[in-house]
């Protein structure tokens, strides 16, 4: 179990490593960062000393490597549009994607894994067709469409919800909804596909010649089999959510980290930027162990050598 | 088929041919799209067919208990040894946790594993091949069934383990006394261990009785022919050529509309081109054919006066 581990730990630090090199890299190849910086009309002097006070004129490498010793001592760096620390910016916006992501995950694995099982017990039936429908409608729906939906359902005809803002926790369901629904059709279809699999797997047969009652083969058996690949789409899914949805915080007007990186994109806000690129590629690559590390307590033949 | 207790019959036939399906027909499990038509499925009198899934559960590892073909896949890779021996044990036995698990040491000896607590906490993948099979015939005997199916429990073994297993089946039933089917498609090991044989083709029996006429007097040409297929020491004569089947089995769930073995058979009539029953030879010995070999000679019987089945 220590090796895996820490086999699974090297690997997480290579990636955000390697990541870190990559979004450092796309932000200043991307345009001459101190013209962007400086502004529209701004004179070549300006830029030039824009320039200087950032270290745009240092080589590239020599500026990544400052830019990482500074991020290890937790110095994110200066918004220079919000004139604020930018560990203080993301404080404030980070939350609000966190709790939406946390929220719209459970929601989806809440719908679509009861979906799935139910699928699967009762292949090309009518319930499977309704549980396959139900799901699917998830994608065949654009996110903003799916969300005005629900605004006008929930919140303006029924007037039951908040529509915007992130005042309190009801102000989180329904873009929870909109978000989670997104992710329903994919792991209902890989736990529809893992039960099916599992269901016909020789040691399900044998749990049933020993009599054990139908839904513990189901649970234990063969759900717990089915879920290996599904914690791990899991895992991307969330990865995605919390790279924060523009889509859907835009509608409901959360300020949530989504929101933030279009908007710093905008005013070539670029230690902002870094910085969620970096947190949204280590989200990625932590979520990934914790999903190793849960299908290692699932299944010990990847964890017991 | 019937089984006396504590008796072997050995269901034998090619792959393919339905032995499989049929014997866990008897414990009513079919695979989902199947459906299970029979005229009588009992165990000690007792019909079994048209329990309800409860009454079911009271039979299935209880009553009757079986051995899979592949010992690498049967058992569940998620759980240690000892959680599944423990599940079932829990599901039909009334032992509180010490009595059980002393009761897993004892099986686990039995089938002769020699360091039982060890293997228990282990998982299947942590165990050979021969190791999971003695396991899963310990996990037959936990409630001392009346009846154990043991579907090709040598197949997928390395030879040198596959005599093991059948020696300690063959020790276990006289010791404990259940009956056995074991399913095999190799006759060479059905002569010491059976008391009785089913010979099934395209998902039928096609002969049964008692395992010393069966092999010497075979009345079916299709036990003729695989009984040719296999080299016997001091029949088969040394550099002689091996008898093969021409042809291939026909589908098991292909509708009887003629004797399943008209095109691979050596001598077919016209009147084998209807369904045949399975027609009684003598009180123990039956054959599905219009033409057996009885005493060395074919006889002439006739479908019109027996029903088909
Ligand atoms: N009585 C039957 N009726 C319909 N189909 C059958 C029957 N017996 C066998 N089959 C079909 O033949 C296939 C092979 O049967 P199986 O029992 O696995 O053969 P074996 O164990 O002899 O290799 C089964 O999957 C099933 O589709
Ligand atoms: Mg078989």
């Amino acid at each position: 179990m220590l090796r895996f581990l820490v086999r699974r730990l090297l690997m997480t630090v290579l990636v955000v490593a390697v990541t870190s090199v990559v979004a450092f890299s796309l932000v200043h190849l991307s345009g001459d960062p101190a013209a962007a910086m400086a502004g529209e009309g701004a004179s070549p002097a300006d830029v030039e000393s824009v320039r200087k006070t950032y270290g745009f004129d240092r080589p590239l490498p020599e500026q990544y490597v400052t830019w990482l010793k500074r991020v290890f001592e937790g110095d994110f760096g200066r918004s220079h549009y919000l004139r604020a620390s930018v560990a203080q910016v993301l404080a404030d916006h980070a939350p609000i994607t966190i709790t939406l992501g946390a929220l719209a995950i459970a929601f989806a694995v809440l719908l679509s894994i009861p979906l799935g099982v139910l699928a699967a017990l009762y292949p090309n039936t009518l319930v499977d067709r309704l549980a396959v429908g139900l799901a699917v409608g998830g994608q065949a729906v654009p996110s903003f469409l799916f969300a005005l939906l629900l605004i006008y359902i929930f919140g303006v005809t029924l007037r039951v919800l908040p529509i915007s803002g992130s005042g309190s926790w009801a102000h989180f369901v329904l873009p929870a909804i909109a978000l989670g629904y997104y992710a329903t059709p994919a792991i209902m279809r890989l736990t529809r596909s893992g039960m099916l699999d599992a269901l016909q797997s020789d040691h399900v047969r044998t749990a049933r010649a020993y009599g054990l009652p139908a839904w513990r083969v189901i649970i234990k058996h063969a759900l717990r089999h089915a879920m290996i690949p599904v914690v791990s789409l899991i895992a991307v899914q969330l990865g995605f959510m919390l790279g924060g949805s523009i889509v859907i915080e835009t509608v409901f007007a959360l300020k949530g980290v989504g929101y933030l990186a279009w908007q710093s994109i905008q005013r070539s806000d670029i230690e902002v930027i870094q910085a969620i690129l970096l947190l949204i590629a280590a989200a990625y690559a932590l979520l990934t162990l914790a999903a190793d590390v849960l299908n290692g307590a699932i299944d010990p033949r990847i964890r017991v050598g | 088929m019937t089984l006396d207790a504590g008796e072997t019959l050995a269901v034998v036939g090619e792959s393919g041919c339905g032995k499989s399906l049929s014997a866990m027909a008897i414990t009513g499990l079919v695979p989902p799209r199947a459906k299970l038509i029979a005229d009588r499925i009992a165990l000690k009198g007792k019909s079994l067919l048209g329990l309800r899934e409860r009454e079911w559960r009271g039979i299935r590892g209880r009553r009757i208990a079986v051995v899979f073909q592949d010992p690498m896949t049967s058992l569940d890779p998620c759980y240690t040894i000892e959680d599944q021996m423990r599940e079932i044990g829990r599901q039909h036995l009334a032992l509180d946790a010490r009595a059980l698990r002393a009761r897993m040491l004892d099986l686990l000896r039995q089938v002769g594993i020699s360091s039982p607590e060890t293997r228990l906490s282990q998982y299947p993948h942590q165990l050979s091949g021969g190791l999971r099979q003695r396991v899963m015939i310990a996990i037959a005997l936990m409630c001392e069934p009346e009846l154990i199916i043991a579907d090709e429990p040598t197949t997928a073994l390395d030879v040198t383990i596959q005599a093991q297993v059948l020696r300690l089946l063959a020790d276990l039933q006289k010791e404990h006394g259940f009956g056995l089917i074991l399913i095999t498609h190799d006759l060479g090991v059905v002569a010491g261990a059976a008391d009785r044989i089913a010979v099934m083709y395209a998902g039928q029996v096609v002969e049964s009785g008692p395992t010393d006429t069966v092999l010497s007097a075979p009345a079916h040409p299709y036990t003729e022919g695989l009984l040719h297929s296999i080299p016997v020491p001091g029949r088969t004569a040394r550099g002689a050529p091996l008898g093969f089947i021409p042809g291939v089995v026909p589908r098991p769930d292909a509708p009887h509309t003629a004797c399943g073995f008209i095109n691979r058979c050596s001598r077919p009539v016209s009147a084998c081109a209807t369904p045949i029953a399975l027609m009684p030879i003598d009180p123990a010995h039956a054959a599905r054919c219009i033409r057996p070999c009885l005493g060395g000679q074919i006889v002439e019987r006739h479908p019109a006066t027996e029903t088909a089945a």
